[in-house]
């Protein structure tokens, strides 16, 4: 349950011994390199990602939805990449290179000729004819383009009309025959005429109307058939592409995994010449400096220890303002970490709640969720996702996917103990046996009786807040010493304890402990007021301010009533469970012609409803379980703003690998 | 049809309808800048897909509130006789749904949006945007919590 202790060393070593210390460094991934931010400069590692970049795309993999979730890189066992890491395949990247320009420069030919044939196309609307005849006119112009449709009709005049200016007031628009050529279902080609003189005046007025010019190239062939021609061409280009393609595709069948082997490969050792490189600090010496965690620093020593001819190190004290990483340290609640990283790593003076969270998250996850049929779907989802991509998933997401386990089997105790399977009516059981067991196993039912579980539900935010401020208290003592601690947060807690067992007593029907402890909370009151505004020198103000302290109360009273929430969705997770086998049974008997709709539409409403049901509750209850730990729970006691350990490690980008 | 009924089914109509309306605008807002931040980067559907789902609880909220006025007035089987005053009663019941789906909804979809926008320049930032959206579907879980609770507490 911390936070690890962090160690920084300093290493001065050999510079020819550099190379192969970091390459050994890399593999090792317990140190973080911090007195340089080598930058690898991208060389052969480049050639390859290029190359492998370059196929995947072309071949994209066929990628399932929940690699929408999870990246899911191609899995190679290390002896396979062993044996590819024998001989690098240059012949096959030099090759491939080749054949990348060759693809790119007839997908260039091929976008280059299908834009020549929508010119084309469009040119053949009015015809060579008409570009000749019009470039031979000496007194008129003629101006070829489209407008839009809806723009023909509202702007434009009608068809072949003389709008010549009577006054001669050029400024105002110049006088011209439109006339529409062809048109489409969203354009309309037009030919403009007008005198040369008045051509200017027109194009000042053309673009308000969408008009877009088109100038008509007086070439030799007629435009249908150069885009017929071009068309040809296409065909041909489209031909050696595929061919390519052909080419290309059996190369990515047998070479994909090698190139993204040496790509990886490639790229880690240009990341330890960098770090070779830029940590050189004398002639002959370079230093590094980083953090290793205290529990893995023998690993690391034994590893100088190796070198020990060529390198000197030692235990340096952190500089003034530098903050160590942090790496938490948890087992059995490590799957907790996840939360508490979502919302900010503690820093490393502080110590890791993730522990302290890991009771409290689980059940509100299953109070929410609260069926045991989704909980059941949600343990072995999680688990067969743990197993399927056990070698793709990072260290954070195999956290995440342990902690929907232990979320599962809290909503399956809870789902049991709420009579919440599937939203299952048990009276309807078959055997008596499972139905008994089933009904004797229900001891909460939220549906006729909801205040035990709305109680349970506020309850638990009484105690979670409770275990909060003593942990606040905690850090106060070690922070203040005993009295102030208790002046600042101590009292808090008391007073909160006595108020919310008085609430407890007294709904419970407890008269006697109610009295006295309402007694307790009426001294608590006198004591807030006496004493929260002691940082005032006015005797006035210091009763006003130990008043006015009261008012927090309202803010914990808020925080109180935020755990309802726990209730509610629990409530709509069961009861949409129910909903929906309502539903499916409606059809249930549909049976025209003897063929059973009812039935097949039942399942599908079934497996439908059930999955929508359980996959946005499964979300609601994630999201609103870590919100009651982040916001009031977190808020009375950490502060966070640690940043995590990047230790200097092997990276690996296209492929993951498998022992 | 007696008038106590027909106040009912308004407010079962009013509990679904104020939290559809809330969840699809919601939804359809976050879901204009989650197809923005996947154009850029299709990787990033998966978590987009998260933030945008979230505004959606509250339809499913007023779909329930609604089902649990039906449940209670039997609508499904022989209807229960529901005097004026109760079917005023589960209008009014309804009315913390109908409102608080409605409003936070949409209040919710932008914030999703926000925070799909924060996705998308800083990928491993969702748990945040994620709860950034719930605290907005705070309101709406206590306007359910309070329309079960009046819901339960009416006599017919």
């Amino acid at each position: 349950m911390a936070v690890a202790r962090m160690q920084k060393l300093q290493i001065f070593i050999l510079q020819k011994r550099t190379r192969e210390f970091l390459a050994g460094l890399q593999k090792l991934a317990c140190f973080e390199l911090s007195n340089t931010s080598a930058v690898a400069v991208p060389d052969r590692a480049l050639r390859y990602q290029k190359a492998v970049d370059f196929l995947a795309a072309l071949f994209p993999r066929p990628r399932g939805f929940i690699e929408n979730f999870i990246q899911i890189k191609p899995v190679i066992k290390e002896a396979q990449a062993g044996m590819i890491m024998q001989k690098e395949p240059l012949l096959i990247l030099r090759q491939l290179e080749k054949l990348q320009a060759d693809w790119e420069a007839q997908a260039g030919l091929a976008r280059q000729l299908q834009e020549e044939i929508a010119r084309q196309d469009l040119y053949a609307a009015y015809g060579l004819r008409r570009a000749r005849q019009a470039a031979k006119l000496k007194r008129v112009k003629v101006i070829f383009g489209q407008v839009p449709r809806k723009a023909l009709a509202a702007e434009m005049p009608p068809l072949a009309q003389d709008h010549r200016k009577d006054d001669g007031d050029a400024g105002a628009g110049a006088g011209y025959f439109i006339q529409v050529v062809q048109t489409t279902e969203n354009t309309a080609c037009l030919q403009l005429l007008c005198l040369r003189e008045d051509e200017a005046a027109l194009r000042d007025s053309l673009p308000g109307l969408g008009f877009q010019e088109i100038s008509l190239p007086l070439q030799a062939r007629e435009y249908r058939q150069e885009s017929l021609r071009l068309g040809r061409e296409l065909k041909k280009t489209r031909d050696r592409q595929a061919k390519l393609k052909n080419k290309l595709r059996s190369i990515q069948a047998a070479e994909y995994a090698k190139l993204a082997v040496w790509a990886d490969y490639l790229a880690n050792a240009e990341q330890v010449d960098a770090y070779t490189r830029e940590s050189s600090a004398t002639a002959q010496t370079s230093l590094l400096t980083g953090w290793v965690p205290v529990a893995q620093k023998k690993q690391v020593l034994d590893y100088l220890e190796k070198f020990s001819d060529a390198l000197y190190w030692r235990e340096v004290e952190p500089d003034a303002g530098e903050t160590p990483p942090t790496v938490l340290q948890n087992n059995l609640t490590a799957p907790l970490e996840t939360v508490t990283a979502l919302y900010g790593l503690p820093h490393n003076r502080e110590f890791d709640p993730s522990p302290l969270m890991a009771p409290f998250f689980i059940v509100f996850y299953g109070l929410c969720l609260s069926d045991a049929g989704y909980g059941l779907m949600l343990l072995l989802l999680a688990g067969f996702l743990l197993w399927k991509f056990r070698v793709n998933l990072t260290r954070f997401g195999r956290k995440l996917l342990v902690l929907n386990m232990y979320c599962g089997v809290s909503t399956i105790v809870v789902g049991l103990l709420t009579g919440s399977i599937w939203g299952l009516n048990f009276e309807l059981l078959p055997w008596p046996a499972l139905k008994n067991f089933l009904l004797a196993l229900k001891v909460i039912d939220p549906l006729n009786n909801p205040l035990p579980l709305l109680g349970l539900a506020v309850g638990l935010g009484m105690a979670q807040m409770l275990t909060g401020l003593t942990i606040r208290y905690i850090l106060d003592i070690r922070e203040l010493g005993g009295w102030p601690a208790f002046l600042k947060s101590g009292c808090w807690l008391v007073f909160l304890a006595s108020i919310f067992s008085y609430a407890g007593a007294a709904i419970l029907g407890w008269a006697a402990a109610a009295r006295w402890l309402g007694y307790l909370t009426g001294l608590g009151v006198v004591f807030m007021v006496l004493t929260q505004g002691r940082h005032q020198k006015n005797p006035l103000l210091k009763l006003g301010s130990g008043l006015l302290s009261l008012y927090s109360l309202s803010g914990y009273v808020g925080d109180l009533l935020s755990y309802t929430r726990l209730f509610a969705l629990g409530l709509v997770t069961a009861v949409m469970a129910l909903v929906v086998n309502y539903l499916a049974a409606l059809p249930g008997g549909l049976a025209p012609l003897g063929i059973p709709v009812g039935a097949v539409l039942m399942v599908i409403i079934l497996i439908f409803g059930h999955t929508f049901d359980f996959l946005i509750n499964m979300l609601g209850s994630f999201v609103h379980a870590a919100r009651l730990q982040y916001v009031e729970y977190f808020s009375k006691f950490f502060e966070g703003g640690g940043r995590f350990f990047r230790p200097f490690s092997w990276q690996a980008k296209y492929v993951s690998l498998d022992k | 049809m007696e008038i106590g009924l027909m106040f009912a089914i308004l407010g079962a109509a009013l509990a679904i309808g104020g939290g559809g309306i809330g969840s699809s605008m919601g939804v359809g807002i976050a879901g204009e800048i989650a197809a923005g931040v996947v154009a850029e980067d299709p990787e990033k559907f998966g978590k987009t897909l998260l933030l945008q789902a979230l505004p959606g609880t509250q339809g499913i909220y007023g779909f329930l509130v609604a089902f649990w006025v039906i449940l209670k007035v039997n609508l499904l089987g022989g209807v229960l006789p529901v005097s004026p005053e109760a079917g005023l009663q589960i209008l009014f019941a309804c009315l913390p749904m109908a409102i608080g789906g409605l409003i936070s909804g949409i209040y919710q979809g932008k914030v999703a949006a926000a925070g799909i926008a924060m996705v998308g320049r800083k990928p491993d930032e969702v748990g945040k945007g994620l709860i950034f959206a719930a605290m907005v579907e705070t309101y709406a879980v206590l306007g359910l919590l309070m329309s079960i609770l009046l819901l339960m507490n009416i006599q017919l």
